[in-house]
C-alpha cells in the first residue's frame, strides 16, 4: 500500500516536471534512433537473409569453423588478463597520487604525463612503437640485446599494448573516486589502531569495490572490442573485432559477420549484467555532504617506497614507448638509417594534406565533447537519482554502444542510414555528412563518460538534492547548481575523454568516413599498415601534441575552477 | 566599332576553345570536358597507394578544374561500403585495386558501364571488362622479395622459383598472404592451379605450407615486413617491394622473378552506379587511360607497369629486371569463376588450416 502510494507520488512529481520529461524523451528518441536500430539492424541480418528468410545457419555455420571458436577463447583471455593488469595498475597510479606523498616534485610531475599520456594516442600507436623496439629489427631486442627472433606478434604482444592502452582510462576514474573519500573514514579506522594495510583492506577497498568492478569491465569490454591493435600486432593471433572485420572485408560474408557481432555482443552484455545486479548492492554513499579536509598523505618510508618504484618501472616503460613515436618520425628508415630528417613532417603538410586531416578531425571532435559529456551526466543523473518505468531502458542502451566493435556499428551505421531509416529516405541526409561522425563520435564516447559519471555520482548523498528540492527548485535548477558542481571534475574529464576519445577513433568510423572529411586517424592508419612508420609517426606525433595540450588545459581549469582541489590547496597554503 | 570588337571576341573565343581542345592532354571528347566542367565536382574512391592516389586526384583537378575529393580505402572497404549505399554511392568513381572485387561488383550491378574513348589505347582485350564497366591502368607482377642480409647471415642463396620455396632450408622463413583475406593470396592459389593443373597446384602449396611462419591479413603485408627483417623471403607484388627499396630505404631488398614465370593482377578504374556527378566520372575514366594520370605513379611510389601504349613505363622497375611481357597467360575467366572453390580445395587439402589461418 505504503509502496504503491509512493510510486505513484513519485510518477505525480516526474510529470509535473516539464523539463524533465522533455530530457527523457529526447534521450530515449536519441539512443533508439542512433544505438538500438543500427543494432537492430544487425540483429536481423543475422538471423535473416534476402535469400534464405528466417533462418540460424549464419550462427551454426561460424561455430562450425574451428578458428571462431579460438577467436572466442583468445579475444576472453586478452580481455580478462587486460581488465586485470589495467584495472591493478591504474589503482596504483591513482593511489599514489591521491595517498602517497612522492619524494620529488619531478617524480609527482613525471606520474601524471605518463599516466595521461596513452590516453591521449591513439590505439595503435603503442603497437607499432612494441613493434618498432621489440620487433624482430626492434630498437632494443635487436640493437641492444642482439637477439634476432624475438616475436612480438600475438598474445603477450596484444596483451602489454591493450593494457599500456587502457590503465590510464581506470586511472583517471579511481582518481574521481579516491578524491571523493572522506579521508575522516580512514582516519577514524587508523585511530581505532587498524594498520595501513588494515584500513586499505577494510575501508578503502569495500569503498572502491563498485569502482574496481566498473574499471575491470570497462577495460575487459574495451579490450574485447578494440580492433586496431590486435589489427596490427596480433599477428596469426585472431581476436573477434579483427575476424568479424575480416569476415566483412575480406570474406565479403556480411550475414556471418553479423551473427559473429551477435556472438560478441552476448558475451558483453552478460559481463555488463553480472557488473550491474551484483557490484550495484554494494555500493555506499560517501560523499555526506559535510565538509570535507585535505588528506594527511603517506609518508611512511615502507610504504612509498615500493610502490614508487613500481609506478616508475611502469612509468619508464611507457614512457620508452612514446619517445619512440617522434623519433620514429624523424629518423629516415628505421632501423636501418638513423640520420635525423624532417622530410616525413614535410610531407604530410605538403603531400598528404596535413592541415586539412588535422582540422577536420579537430572540429568534429570539438564538436563532439561537450555533447557528450553534459548526455553523459545526464544520463548518469537520471540513472542515480531519479525513478521511473523506463530508467533501465536508457542506462543499458547508453552502455550498450561499448559492447559493440567499431567497426559492426560502422555497417551498423551505414545499413541503417544509407538509405535513410529502414531505407525510406527518411534522415537520409544525415549519411556522408560531419553530423553522423559526430554522433558516432558521441555514441562511442558515451559509455565510459557515463560510467565514470554514475560512479562520482553514487558518492554523492540524497540528501543534499533533497535539500534543494525541499526549498522548491526545480530538477534544471537543482541539475545544474548542486548536482553538477559537485560531480565538475568528474564532467571535466569526461569532456576532455571524450574529446580525446573522439580525435582518435577509428575503428566505427573507418568505414562511414567519406571523402569530404580528412581525419587523422585514418591517414595514421593507412601509413602503419602499409609500413611507412615515418609518415604515421609523424602524424602520431602531432595528433599527441593536440590532444595532451588539450589535456593539460583540462587540469590547468579544474586546477582553478575545480571543487576538490581547491579545498586542499587552501588548507595548504 | 562595335562590330570589330564582337568578331575579334568571337574569334579570340574560337581560338582559346581551339587552344583548350589541342592542349587537352587526355584527348577526351571536347562535350565531355564541358559536360564534366558543369558537375564542377567528383569523388574518388582509392584502393591504390594514398602517394599515387592524391597526385593523380590533384593533376585532375588542376587541369579541369573540378573540385576533386577522395580517400583510400581497401578493395574490401569500398567494396562493403558501395554494395551498403545500394545506388547511393557516396562516391563517385574507383581508382586502384585489383579486378577481383570490380569484377564482384559488376556482378551485382553496381557500376556504371562506360564506353571509354581511350579505351582504344589499351595494350590488350584483358585489360577491361567486356561491358565497359571497369579498365585497366596497371598491371603489377607476382614474385618474391627477399632480406639479403638475412640470407647472408644464414648463408643461404635467394629462391630462384616456385619449387625452390619448397626446400627445407626456408622452413620457417616464408611469409604469404591469407588465402581467405587477401586477392594476393587469391592470385597464388589460382597461379599455382593453372601453372601445375589443379591436382599438383594443391600439393604445392600443401607442401609450401611446411615452410611459411606466417599468414599475413593484408596482400602487401610481407613486402612490408622483408626490410625490417620480420619477414626473410616474401611472396607479393614486386613493385611493393620496388617501392620498400626506393622510398623507404630498405637497401637489402632484393627481388627475385620466378625463373619459370609468373603471372599478374591488373590494376582497375571504374564508375559507380548511380555517380552525382556522372559526367565528370566519365572524363575521370578518359583521364585514368591517359599518360597524364598513370605516368604519375613512377613519381609517387607506384611502380607497376602501365597498361596503355602511349605511356612509358616506369624505368625504375625495368632497371630491377623486372618485364611487363615476361609473364605467364593468366587465365582471368577461370579465376573469375572458380577462385571460392579452390580456396575451399586448398583448404581442405590443408586439414582446414592450423594455427596460421584463424580467419577462416
Amino acid at each position: 500500500m505504503a509502496r504503491g502510494q509512493s510510486a505513484s507520488l513519485d510518477r505525480k512529481k516526474l510529470f509535473s516536471d516539464p523539463v524533465m520529461m522533455g530530457t527523457i524523451v529526447l534521450l530515449i528518441v536519441f539512443l533508439t534512433v542512433f544505438i538500438l536500430y543500427p543494432l537492430a539492424v544487425l540483429l536481423v541480418d543475422s538471423v535473416y537473409s534476402d535469400g534464405k528468410g528466417l533462418t540460424f545457419e549464419f550462427f551454426a555455420a561460424s561455430f562450425q569453423k574451428a578458428s571462431f571458436r579460438t577467436a572466442i577463447s583468445n579475444t576472453l583471455k586478452v580481455g580478462a588478463l587486460v581488465g586485470f593488469l589495467s584495472t591493478a595498475i591504474g589503482l596504483l597510479f591513482a593511489y599514489v597520487e591521491v595517498y602517497v606523498k612522492v619524494k620529488t616534485r619531478f617524480m609527482a610531475g613525471l606520474f601524471k604525463v605518463v599516466s595521461m599520456l596513452p590516453v591521449v594516442s591513439p590505439p595503435f600507436v603503442l603497437s607499432l612503437s612494441m613493434i618498432m623496439l621489440f620487433g624482430k629489427a626492434g630498437i632494443i631486442t635487436r640493437h641492444l640485446l642482439g637477439i634476432y627472433d624475438n616475436n612480438v606478434y600475438g598474445f603477450w604482444g596484444i596483451t602489454i599494448v591493450q593494457t599500456m592502452t587502457f590503465f590510464p582510462v581506470c586511472y583517471m576514474m579511481f582518481r574521481g573516486l579516491l578524491k571523493n573519500i572522506d579521508p575522516s573514514m580512514e582516519e577514524a579506522s587508523r585511530d581505532m589502531g587498524a594498520t595501513r594495510m588494515g584500513v586499505f583492506r577494510t575501508v578503502t577497498l569495500p569503498l572502491l569495490l563498485p569502482g574496481i568492478g566498473n574499471a575491470f569491465l570497462v577495460t575487459f569490454i574495451e579490450s574485447i572490442a578494440d580492433f586496431a591493435n590486435p589489427m596490427i600486432i596480433g599477428g596469426s593471433y585472431d581476436t573477434l573485432a579483427t575476424t568479424i572485420y575480416l569476415q566483412i572485408t575480406g570474406a565479403y560474408d556480411k550475414n556471418g559477420a553479423c551473427a559473429m557481432a551477435v556472438v560478441l555482443l552476448l558475451i558483453t552484455m552478460i559481463m555488463f549484467l553480472v557488473q550491474k545486479f551484483y557490484l550495484e548492492r554494494k555500493t555506499a554513499a560517501t560523499l555526506t555532504g559535510k565538509a570535507s579536509r585535505a588528506r594527511m598523505l603517506i609518508e611512511d618510508k615502507s610504504v612509498t617506497l615500493p610502490l614508487t618504484i613500481l609506478c616508475s618501472a611502469v612509468a619508464l616503460f611507457v614512457i620508452l614507448m612514446y619517445i619512440c613515436v617522434p623519433f620514429g618520425a624523424l629518423f629516415r628508415t628505421w632501423g636501418r638509417d638513423f640520420t635525423l630528417t624532417f622530410r616525413w613532417f614535410e610531407q604530410v603538410f605538403t603531400k598528404y594534406k596535413g592541415l586539412k586531416a588535422f582540422k577536420d578531425s579537430f572540429i568534429l571532435s570539438l564538436i563532439a565533447a561537450p555533447i557528450t559529456a553534459l548526455l553523459s551526466m545526464i544520463i548518469s543523473y537520471l540513472v542515480v537519482k531519479k525513478k521511473f518505468r523506463l530508467k533501465g531502458f536508457i542506462e543499458v542502451v547508453s552502455m550498450l554502444a561499448m559492447a559493440v566493435p567499431g567497426t559492426v556499428l560502422g555497417i551498423g551505421y551505414i545499413r541503417g542510414f544509407a538509405g535513410g531509416i529502414f531505407r525510406t529516405g527518411f534522415l537520409q541526409g544525415l549519411y556522408g555528412t560531419g553530423a553522423i561522425l559526430v554522433i558516432v563520435f558521441i555514441v562511442r564516447s558515451l559509455p565510459t563518460g557515463t560510467r565514470s559519471g554514475i560512479s562520482a555520482l553514487r558518492q554523492i548523498d540524497k540528501s543534499i538534492e533533497e535539500s534543494a528540492y525541499d526549498m522548491g527548485a526545480g530538477s534544471l535548477k537543482v541539475f545544474t547548481s548542486v548536482t553538477l558542481p559537485l560531480i565538475k571534475d568528474s564532467f571535466l574529464s569526461g569532456l576532455v575523454t571524450a574529446f580525446v576519445r573522439s580525435i582518435t577513433a577509428i575503428s566505427a568510423i573507418i568505414l562511414l568516413v567519406t571523402p569530404g572529411y580528412l581525419l587523422i586517424t585514418v591517414q595514421i592508419n593507412e601509413f602503419a599498415e602499409k609500413g611507412s612508420f615515418g609518415i604515421a609517426c609523424a602524424f602520431a606525433t602531432i595528433l599527441i601534441l593536440i590532444t595532451y595540450g588539450s589535456v593539460l588545459l583540462m587540469n590547468f581549469i579544474i586546477k582553478h575552477f575545480g571543487t576538490s582541489r581547491k579545498v586542499k590547496e587552501v588548507e595548504q597554503a | 566599332m562595335k562590330k570589330l570588337f564582337a568578331v575579334l571576341l568571337a574569334l579570340a573565343m574560337l581560338l582559346a576553345c581551339a587552344a583548350a581542345f589541342a592542349e587537352d592532354p587526355v584527348g577526351a571528347p571536347a562535350d565531355l570536358i564541358e559536360a564534366a566542367k558543369a558537375d564542377g565536382e567528383l569523388v574518388v574512391y582509392g584502393s591504390c597507394e594514398e602517394e599515387y592516389l592524391a597526385a593523380v586526384c590533384e593533376n585532375f583537378e588542376k587541369l579541369y578544374g573540378i573540385k576533386v575529393t577522395y580517400q583510400r580505402l581497401s578493395t574490401g572497404e569500398v567494396y562493403n561500403k558501395i554494395e551498403e549505399e545500394a545506388g547511393n554511392p557516396s562516391g563517385d568513381v574507383w581508382f586502384g585495386g585489383t579486378t577481383d572485387p570490380y569484377n564482384m561488383a559488376a556482378a551485382a550491378g553496381l557500376l556504371l558501364p562506360y564506353d571509354a574513348a581511350n579505351a582504344s589505347h589499351l595494350l590488350g582485350d584483358a585489360y577491361k571488362d567486356a561491358d565497359g564497366q571497369w579498365y585497366g591502368i596497371y598491371k603489377g607482377i607476382l614474385g618474391f622479395m627477399v632480406n639479403t642480409e638475412e640470407l647472408e647471415r644464414m648463408g643461404l642463396a635467394a629462391p630462384a622459383d616456385w619449387k625452390d620455396l619448397l626446400k627445407e632450408e626456408y622452413k620457417g622463413l616464408i611469409w604469404l598472404s591469407n588465402y581467405n583475406t587477401a586477392g594476393t593470396a587469391k592470385l597464388v592459389i589460382n597461379t599455382m592451379i593453372q601453372k601445375y593443373g589443379h591436382d599438383e597446384g594443391i600439393q604445392y602449396l600443401v607442401d609450401l605450407d611446411k615452410n611459411i611462419q606466417v599468414y599475413t591479413k593484408s596482400g602487401s603485408g610481407p613486402s612490408k615486413n622483408v626490410g625490417t627483417g620480420e619477414c626473410v623471403i616474401g611472396i607479393g607484388f614486386l613493385h611493393d617491394g620496388i617501392y620498400q627499396i626506393v622510398d623507404n630505404g630498405y637497401d637489402n631488398i632484393g627481388l627475385v622473378i620466378p625463373s619459370t614465370g609468373t603471372s599478374y593482377e591488373i590494376g582497375a578504374t571504374a564508375i559507380f552506379k548511380g555517380a552525382k556527378h556522372e559526367n565528370a566520372a566519365k572524363l575521370w575514366i578518359e583521364y585514368a587511360l591517359s599518360p597524364a594520370c598513370v605516368e604519375l605513379g613512377v613519381k609517387n611510389g607506384s611502380y607497376q607497369f602501365l597498361v596503355i601504349d602511349n605511356a612509358q613505363q616506369p624505368a625504375v622497375a625495368t632497371e630491377f629486371g623486372l618485364d611487363p611481357e615476361n609473364v605467364m597467360k593468366y587465365d582471368f575467366e577461370d579465376a573469375k569463376q572458380n577462385t571460392a572453390k579452390y580456396i575451399e580445395d586448398v583448404m581442405n587439402a590443408l586439414g582446414g588450416g592450423d594455427d596460421r589461418f584463424k580467419t577462416e
